[in-house]
C-alpha cells in the first residue's frame, strides 16, 4: 500500500514536471512570434554608414520595423531616415522568413531616395521585397538578429 | 413435604436453564481472591487490588468456568457439567482440548495475579476442582469493593493514542517536503527549459587583441582571423562607452559584424550593446 502511494506520488511528481517543461516551451512558442525590441545599427556599404535605431514589432504573422536615424555618404549630402515597414512573416525555428507590405516614410509617400536604395536592402524600401532573418534570444530581454550568419542587430526590449 | 416440593421446582428450574446458576449467582458482584484480586463475572474481568498490576479481560467460557469453580468450591467440577453449563446451554459444542484449555488460561490468569496456579486442580477424567484453601469473599448485592481502573489508562493503550497524535504531524511534514521538492524540480525544469531555448555565443567568443581601449573577441567557429585584424585596424571605433567587441566573420561572406558592448557580455544581467554590420561586394576581401 504504502510503495503504491510512493509511486503514486513519484507519478504526479513526473507529471507536474513534465507539465511545467510543456509549459514553458509552450510560452517559448508563443513569444517568439510575439514580442518587439530596439537596437541601435551603424550600417557601412561602400562610402555610405547609416546611423539608424530599429524598432521590431512581431505579433504572430505580422509585424512592423521602424527605422530612425540617418545615412552619411563621402559624396552626398547626409539623408533623413524616417522608414515604416509594416511586413508578414512566417517562422520556421529561428528562421523568420518576411515580406514587406507597405513601405512609407514619416510623411507617409513612398520612399525614392538614391542613397537610402544603395544602402538598405530593399526589404526597408519598397513593398513586396523578401528578407530573411535569423532571430535567437540571448537573455530575457534581448535577441539577436543574424543575416548572412553575421550579426545584424543586438535587439534588446 | 413442603419444602420438597420447593427443592423439586428449584431443580427443575435450574435443569431448565441451568446457565443461570453462574449468572445469577455473579451479577453484580466482586469476587476476591485471596485478598489480591477480584473476579468480575459480569465483565469476564479480573483485576488487581493494590498493585499497579493491569485488569486482565477473561474469555467468556474462561470466566464462567471460574463462576462455576467458585459457586462449587472445594467439590469436583464434572468436565459434563463444565460442558453443559458454559457451552452446550449457549448453543455451543466444544472439544475436551477447547475445555483444558480455558482451564489453562485460568491457571495462566491466577499466576498473572500472584496466586498459586495449584489453586486449580485437574482430576484425570473426572472434572476440575477449586482448592478450598484460596480465600474467597464475596460483595453483597450493590457493595463495591473495589473500583476498577480504566483500562485505558493501562499502558497497553497508550500506544495507539501516540500514533494518533503523531501520524497527522508526519503525514503533514511528508507532504509539505514531498510538495516543496516537486515545486523545486518544477522550478528547476522550468528554468533549464528556458535556458537550453536561448543563444550563448558571446560567452564563448575568443579574445583577439586590446586596443585603443577596446578590447576585441571574435567568434569561435572559425580559425581564420584575418578579416577581424582588418577590421581592427581600418575602423577606428570609439570604445568610450562600448569598450567590449564581438567580432564575426567568415571566408566567403561578404558581411562583418561588431557588436559592441558597454561591459562584457552576461546572460545573467541587461547588456548595452550597439552593433555595427559591414556589407562588402567582394565575399573574399575585406574594405572599408
Amino acid at each position: 500500500m504504502r510503495l503504491k502511494n510512493n509511486t503514486s506520488w513519484l507519478l504526479i511528481g513526473l507529471l507536474l514536471v513534465a507539465l511545467s517543461i510543456a509549459t514553458v516551451k509552450t510560452w517559448l512558442y508563443w513569444k517568439n512570434t510575439h514580442f518587439s525590441c530596439t537596437g541601435e545599427l551603424t550600417l557601412h556599404r561602400k562610402d555610405n554608414v547609416a546611423n539608424v535605431t530599429m524598432q521590431y514589432v512581431f505579433n504572430g504573422d505580422t509585424g512592423a520595423v521602424l527605422l530612425r536615424g540617418e545615412v552619411i555618404s563621402d559624396n552626398a549630402p547626409a539623408e533623413q531616415v524616417s522608414q515604416n515597414i509594416f511586413f508578414d512573416f512566417q517562422r520556421k525555428g529561428n528562421d523568420y522568413f518576411l515580406v514587406s507590405k507597405s513601405v512609407t516614410d514619416s510623411t507617409g509617400n513612398p520612399t525614392d531616395i538614391p542613397l537610402l536604395k544603395r544602402t538598405f536592402p530593399l526589404f526597408y524600401l519598397e513593398p513586396d521585397a523578401k528578407f530573411f532573418l535569423n532571430i535567437k534570444q540571448l537573455t530575457g530581454s534581448s535577441w539577436l538578429f543574424t543575416t548572412s550568419r553575421s550579426p545584424s542587430l543586438f535587439c534588446s526590449r | 413435604m413442603g419444602f420438597r416440593f420447593a427443592d423439586r421446582i428449584i431443580r427443575a428450574y435450574k435443569s431448565f436453564n441451568p446457565h443461570s446458576e453462574c449468572v445469577r449467582n455473579s451479577v453484580n458482584k466482586q469476587i476476591i481472591l485471596n485478598g489480591v484480586a477480584a473476579f468480575l463475572p459480569e465483565k469476564h474481568r479480573i483485576i488487581a487490588i493494590n498493585s499497579g498490576q493491569p485488569p486482565l479481560s477473561l474469555s467468556i467460557p474462561a470466566s464462567r468456568c471460574l463462576a462455576l469453580l467458585i459457586n462449587h468450591q472445594g467439590e469436583v467440577v464434572l468436565r459434563e457439567k463444565f460442558f453443559h453449563e458454559v457451552w452446550v446451554s449457549n448453543g455451543a459444542q466444544v472439544t475436551n482440548n477447547t475445555f483444558y484449555q480455558n482451564i489453562s488460561l485460568l491457571r495462566r490468569a491466577f499466576k498473572e495475579f500472584g496466586l498459586n496456579e495449584d489453586y486449580i486442580v485437574t482430576v484425570p477424567k473426572v472434572g476440575v476442582k477449586l482448592e478450598n484453601t484460596l480465600k474467597i469473599t464475596r460483595s453483597e448485592e450493590g457493595e463495591i469493593i473495589i473500583t476498577e481502573r480504566p483500562l485505558l489508562a493501562t499502558p497497553v493503550k497508550t500506544p495507539p493514542r501516540k500514533v494518533v497524535r503523531s501520524l497527522p504531524a508526519s503525514l503533514t511534514k511528508g507532504w509539505v517536503g514531498a510538495s516543496a521538492l516537486v515545486f523545486v524540480l518544477c522550478l528547476g525544469a522550468a528554468f533549464l527549459t528556458w535556458r537550453a531555448s536561448t543563444d550563448n555565443r558571446f560567452a564563448e567568443f575568443k579574445p583577439l587583441i586590446t586596443q585603443s581601449s577596446c578590447h576585441y573577441f571574435v567568434n569561435y567557429d572559425t580559425s581564420d582571423y584575418k578579416k577581424h585584424r582588418l577590421f581592427v585596424r581600418d575602423f577606428n571605433l570609439n570604445c568610450d562607452s562600448f569598450k567590449y567587441v564581438y567580432l564575426t566573420a567568415y571566408n566567403n561572406f561578404a558581411r562583418f559584424s561588431a557588436v559592441a558592448c558597454e561591459r562584457p557580455f552576461s546572460a545573467w544581467r541587461e547588456n548595452n550593446c550597439v552593433t555595427h554590420y559591414v556589407i562588402t561586394e567582394d565575399s573574399n576581401a575585406f574594405e572599408k
